[in-house]
C-alpha cells in the first residue's frame, strides 16, 4: 500500500510539472475518446534479428527480485515503483536497456501461465477484444523523455515480438488511442491489423465503452 | 519559392535525421517502412508543415496514404494549398 501511494504521488507531481493540471484531468475524465486495438501475427514477423542489438541496446525480462535490489538502474524511478506495482498484479515487464545499463524504457505484458490458457485483463474487456490461446496483450508501454526521438520505440516493441514469437507465442494484442498521434504512427510502422475500434468514456474509476460505428 | 518537395527533404535531412550530406532517400521512399521518421517525428514534421505553409492540419488526414513518403506528403500539401 505504501509503494501505491508514494508511486500515485510522485506520478501525480510528475504529471503536473511536465503536462499541466489539465492533462492531468485529461487522463481521468473524457467522453468518448476512441481506442483502436490492433493485433501483430508473431508468425509472420519479416524479421529474424533482434533490432536493438544494432542500436547498442537490448531487451531484458524485469525480474521482481532484480527491481526490488535495483540491479538494473531505472532512468525514472517512477518506472521502478511502477515495475513493483506490475509486478503484484503478475504482469511480465521487459525492460529497455542501454548501453550504460540503465533501463530507460519498459513495456508490461499479460502472458497466460501455459500455451492453452487463455489471457484475461479489464482492458481487453474494454476494447472488446476475444482473445485466443497464444496470445499475449502488451500495454504501458514507455520510453523516457530523454531517450524519445531517438528511434528506439519501434525497434524495442519489434525486439518483444521477436522474443515473445521465440517463446512460442502466435499473437499480440495492444492498443493505441486514436488521437494519440506518436502511437497512431508506431502501430502504422509495425504493420499491425487494426481490429474494429470502440469509444470510451471515463468518470476516474469507472469506464464506460461501446463498439464505434463501422 | 523551392519545391514543395525541396523544402521537405531539406526539412527532414536537417531536423529528423540531423545529417548535413541531405536527405538520402528517394522521394517514393516510404517514412514507414526505412524508419526514416520516427512516432515523435512525425508530430514535430505535422508541427512545420503547420508552420511552413500556414495550414492546418486534421487528425484524419494523417494517414499512411497522405504521410508515407516526400511525394505523397507533397501531393497533401498541394491539394491543401489549392
Amino acid at each position: 500500500m505504501l509503494e501505491y501511494v508514494k508511486f500515485a504521488f510522485r506520478l501525480l507531481t510528475k504529471t503536473i510539472k511536465e503536462h499541466g493540471f489539465s492533462q492531468l484531468l485529461r487522463q481521468q475524465f473524457f467522453f468518448n475518446r476512441s481506442a483502436i486495438p490492433f493485433s501483430i501475427d508473431l508468425s509472420a514477423l519479416g524479421f529474424q534479428t533482434d533490432p536493438l542489438l544494432e542500436l547498442g541496446h537490448r531487451l531484458i525480462v524485469l525480474r521482481r527480485e532484480d527491481v526490488e535490489a535495483e540491479r538494473w538502474p531505472f532512468f525514472e524511478e517512477t518506472r521502478r515503483l511502477n515495475a513493483l506495482r506490475h509486478f503484484k498484479r503478475g504482469l511480465t515487464g521487459f525492460g529497455l536497456l542501454n548501453a550504460e545499463n540503465v533501463v530507460v524504457g519498459d513495456i508490461w505484458c499479460v502472458i497466460p501461465r501455459h500455451p492453452q490458457a487463455m489471457i484475461q485483463h479489464p482492458d481487453l474487456e474494454m476494447l472488446k477484444v476475444a482473445c485466443a490461446a497464444g496470445d499475449v496483450y502488451a500495454y504501458d508501454m514507455f520510453i523516457a523523455s530523454d531517450f524519445r526521438g531517438k528511434k528506439l520505440a519501434a525497434p524495442f516493441h519489434r525486439s518483444l515480438e521477436l522474443f515473445l514469437k521465440q517463446a512460442g507465442w502466435r499473437r499480440l494484442l495492444a492498443y493505441y488511442w486514436e488521437d494519440n498521434l506518436p502511437a497512431r504512427w508506431m502501430s502504422w510502422m509495425l504493420k499491425s491489423t487494426e481490429l474494429p475500434k470502440v469509444r470510451v468514456t471515463r468518470f476516474f474509476l469507472f469506464k464506460f465503452t461501446h463498439q464505434a460505428p463501422a | 519559392m523551392p519545391a514543395i518537395q525541396e523544402t521537405l527533404r531539406n526539412y527532414l535531412a536537417t531536423n529528423i535525421l540531423f545529417t548535413p550530406e541531405g536527405f538520402g532517400y528517394s522521394d517514393e521512399d516510404s517514412f514507414l517502412d526505412n524508419g526514416i521518421i520516427d512516432s515523435t517525428g512525425v508530430v514535430e514534421l505535422v508541427a512545420f508543415i503547420e508552420e511552413q505553409y500556414k495550414i492546418s492540419v486534421e487528425d484524419s488526414e494523417i494517414t499512411p496514404q497522405n504521410f508515407d513518403s516526400i511525394s505523397s506528403l507533397a501531393d497533401y500539401l498541394r491539394r491543401k494549398l489549392q
